[in-house]
């Protein structure tokens, strides 16, 4: 796939920031199902979102539909500080998440289809004055799932799906680097063996002193695999599940380094080693000269050089029930699990940085989280169909991660939706969904030395929640 | 309503009950639990040496730990970070400088071995903020902002302690960063104490702040504080009458010393005195680093001769002069202190108390042979550069901080272990 197209789709998609999901998931991939509160895997909306929520749904379908969607969100977000309870705002836009779905039935049995939707994604902007801008103060995970979708029904009761993903994978992550806590070559300042680096911090520098910004920006392909099917017990009750299989990105970027002036001057005559640093010297110049000369374009540690990492969006499964009471009544449930302990350390490896000092080792350790969707569905007349619904769903992050990258926890959310048939081809989707995450105790900075966080180190509590608005128009052809 | 009605009400209740609620124990940093607490929630301690916990020469952590605003802020029971400077003897690291166990030799010994780090590193583990921002060698015109109107401060052999424990601000800046809610500022001794460590001309005139320049200084800081908007409360300490410190000693008892040496000889000069008030009278003063190598010399057998008209002593118009700056200095912290509404503490009232018993502050050192040479040559009071408090006397001036404070603030702050 050409650059310029793989860039085009990204933009199209927008930002997606972690949401109806846990982890950096989302399940908001069409207004009919948000309104439902993400229910459908027995029995999937009719505008072709059945690719993401269970791909059997396609088998069966009469004609062509094509669906353009879109989610607003408004996210908002907080982390207020222990000691100061200085509360630091999220700075995250309005963000739009669009979704298309184009779906036909082939035969009567056979239905197929193309989704285009993100499943899997995040977005965190926090102001630069925030103390978390050393773990990352604009981190964007982005996969846009472009899914050819077969289904069929195999009996009168029984139909299966599946679809092979192309996922366009892309990930940035923004920090500052904090100068006290920048180690000192150990040829500058031994050390005992086995012990780390002596740190700038050791000779005074106070934490929070921004001494370089960091810019790392990888893209990657990835392919996973969709499978579903539904399973008809009578007209009024069904059986649903659905099976996304995991995408690795083995993600391959660039890094790049910018120094941030500290204006300090070594106040008086520094021995240190064999190196006199005499007073009046600039910190900055001293960081970006001999023998330090960190930010050299050729030889520095901070010059533009190749960064690695790998990613995993993690499998999920979803069970289903969906059942017709009576006078257009419909009542869905749904289950869903997510592996999400695939999303247990995050290495970054700067390759030509020998030393190992700029490899970054985060040890997240995310939990298989479990969620519970509730959702009733109204077909008032040929023209309305009101719907609303409930999810919860548990925390993939342990207590000792939750960061400025994704400070989520247990979250309870309230959706409602209509559809309106505007005429005979044209339909229109209407949803809200309200997001209430429960405040959470985290931490604004990762350990020094890629060592295993613990909840010894969180200074604050993260409250966060959302609204989100879905609009989506179907056209039948 | 009907009875599905009723569940699906009460469901959805209990979902948004769930919803709403705030975790506002999920807090960990809560106001301490007394009367008056939480106007010690942040405490901050703006000083020099003496506050950021020297002793005999030298500091490290070990020292840090027992100085007078550490153990206030553990009796408040209150968050409180201090610069603390690695003191690990398995590694042979004892400070920066490693203090001084024994001063009567040139020059003095000082713990660990002559492969010893001049200065140790600060420790692995770096608070995220300061509490105790004071640093050795500083005078009011040192905590001022930067961008305060020159002069600015001369250099200085403690200027590594603005890098080494501030990370190059000042001390205003690192306290502005607490938002503090109560402060003690004890600052002015080394505006006056140059005077009597001058090794050239001791208690010249040129080594004394002025005290219209000091109160001027002294606004300004006070002018700083008041201007982060968050101080409730606090304390400002007034200047150590530093001619009372041991490391200067009377004429008079070198005079009366010469009888058990009789190889030195002490000039009648040094008998000088003025009297002041009733119970205070100016002497001539006999520096540390001018009367001991005399006293060595002589112990020696070698003769030798203390005259105190020697520009190395100070007389008794500089003693006058130093005295009464001093007691200008604190007129001028009294009056911010209650302009403010803070509290005013004369450390003098302590120290004079000291001074009544001379094993505390000795009028003279324990030369050697004498068996405190080593342990106290100044006294248990001070130590052993005869200048800074010890250990006892640091708990002793956080016993009388907890004491003033409780009783002006109407506080319950829990005694000082």
């Amino acid at each position: 796939m050409g650059q310029s197209l793989r860039y085009a789709l990204f933009l199209f998609a927008a930002f997606p920031v972690a949401l109806g999901a846990q982890g950096f998931g989302i399940f908001e991939q069409g207004a009919c199902a948000m309104g439902r509160a993400g229910t459908g895997a027995a029995a999937p909306c009719a505008d072709g979102s059945a690719m993401f929520f269970n791909p059997a749904g396609l088998a069966g379908l009469k004609g062509g539909r094509a669906t353009v969607g879109v989610t607003l969100l408004d996210v908002q977000g907080a982390f207020t500080d222990d000691i100061f309870q200085e509360k630091t705002s999220l700075d995250d836009p309005l963000i739009a998440v669009p979704q298309v779905y184009i779906s036909y039935g082939a035969t009567s049995k056979l239905g197929i289809g193309v989704g285009l939707f993100a499943p899997y994604g995040l977005e965190t902007q926090w102001p630069l004055a925030f103390d978390g801008r050393f773990a990352g103060y604009k981190n964007i995970l982005q996969s846009v799932y472009i899914q050819p979708t077969i289904a069929y029904q195999v009996t009168s009761g029984l139909s299966v799906g599946g679809g092979l993903d192309i996922v366009l994978g892309k990930v940035e992550l923004n920090q500052r680097l904090d100068l006290a806590e920048a180690p000192i070559p150990t040829a500058l300042v031994p050390v005992p063996p086995g012990s780390p680096p002596a740190t700038f911090g050791q000779f005074g520098i106070a934490p929070g002193t921004d001494f370089a910004d960091v810019h790392l920006e990888a893209t990657k392909t990835a392919v996973a695999a969709h499978f579903g099917a539904i399973y008809k017990v009578n007209d009024r009750l069904s059986f649903g599940a659905n099976i996304l299989t995991q995408a690795k990105f083995d993600y391959s970027g660039t890094a790049t380094f910018t120094q941030v002036p500290t204006n300090l001057v070594v106040p008086a005559d520094l021995a240190v080693g064999a190196l006199t640093i005499p007073a009046g010297t600039p910190v900055d110049l001293l960081l970006n000269a001999p023998p330090l000369s960190l930010f050299d374009p050729t030889i520095g540690v901070f010059k533009t050089q190749p960064v690695v990492t790998t990613i995993k969006n993690p499998s999920q499964l979803t069970l289903g029930v969906a059942y017709n009471i009576a006078s257009g009544w419909t009542v869905l449930g749904d289950y869903q699990h997510t592996w999400w302990n695939q999303f247990n350390e995050l290495v970054i490896v700067f390759p030509q940085d020998l030393s190992g000092a700029l490899d970054r080792h985060l040890y997240e350790r995310y939990r298989n989280t479990d969620g519970f969707r509730l959702g009733a569905e109204w077909a008032k007349d040929a023209k309305w169909t009101v719907r609303g619904g409930y999810l919860y769903h548990g925390g993939a992050a342990p207590a000792a991660t939750v960061t400025p990258l994704l400070p989520e926890g247990d979250r309870n959310e309230f959706t409602a939706g209509a559809t309106i048939k505007l005429g005979s081809v044209l339909t229109a989707d209407l949803a809200y969904q309200y997001i209430r995450q429960n405040d959470r105790r985290g931490r604004t900075r990762e350990p020094i030395f890629n060592q295993v966080p613990t909840t010894g180190l969180n200074n604050g509590l993260y409250s966060f929640h959302a609204h989100l608005f879905g609009v989506s128009l179907g056209y039948a052809f | 309503m009907t009875h599905r009605r009723t569940l699906l009400a009460s469901a959805l209740s209990l979902a948004l009950l769930a919803a709403a609620c705030h975790q506002d124990d999920l807090f960990t940093s809560l106001p301490p639990a007394y009367a008056g607490g939480a106007m010690f929630t942040r405490y901050v301690s703006f000083g020099n040496s003496i506050t950021a916990g020297f002793q005999s020469g030298g500091l490290n952590d070990s020292l840090q730990r027992a100085a007078y605003p550490v153990l206030l802020a553990q009796a408040m029971r209150t968050t409180f970070y201090y610069p603390s400077i690695n003191y690990v003897p398995t590694l042979d690291l004892y400070g920066c400088p490693s203090p001084i166990s024994f001063i009567f030799s040139n020059p003095p010994t000082r713990l660990g071995s002559p492969t010893t780090p001049l200065c140790s590193l600060r420790s692995a583990n770096i608070p995220p903020y300061l509490n105790n921002v004071a640093f050795p060698g500083a005078d009011v015109l040192e905590l001022l902002n930067t961008n305060y109107a020159p002069p600015q401060p001369p250099p200085s052999a403690t200027d590594a302690y603005k890098l080494f424990l501030l990370g190059g601000r000042t001390e205003l800046q690192r306290a502005r960063e607490v938002s503090p809610t109560f402060v003690t500022v004890w600052i002015g001794n080394n505006d006056v104490l140059s005077a009597i460590l001058d090794t050239g001309d001791a208690g010249q005139a040129a080594d004394i702040t002025p005290p219209a320049t000091f109160t001027t200084r002294f606004d300004a800081l006070m002018d700083s504080i008041d201007s982060f908007g968050s101080v409730q409360g606090g304390v400002l300490l007034g200047v150590v009458q530093v001619t009372g410190a041991p490391y200067v000693s009377q004429g008079r008892v070198y005079f009366a010393a010469q009888a058990a040496i009789p190889t030195m000889t002490v000039l009648p000069n040094c008998l000088a005195f003025q009297a002041l008030s009733a119970t205070d009278t100016a002497f001539v003063y006999v520096p540390f680093h001018y009367g001991a190598p005399i006293v060595a010399q002589a112990a020696a057998g070698v003769s030798d001769t203390l005259d105190c008209s020697n520009s190395h002593v100070i007389s008794v118009a500089e003693a006058v002069n130093m005295i009464s700056t001093v007691a200008q200095y604190n007129g001028a912290i009294q009056q911010a202190a209650t302009a403010r509404g803070w509290l005013f503490l004369d450390p003098n009232t302590l120290l004079r108390a000291l001074a009544a018993d001379t094993a505390a502050i000795r009028p003279f050192p324990a030369f050697p042979p004498h068996p405190a040479a080593t342990t106290a040559p100044f006294g248990t009071a001070i130590s052993r550069d005869g200048i800074h408090p010890s250990t006892a006397t640091q708990k002793l001036i956080a016993q009388t901080l907890q004491g003033a404070i409780n009783a002006f603030y109407q506080s319950a702050i829990p005694a000082v272990p």
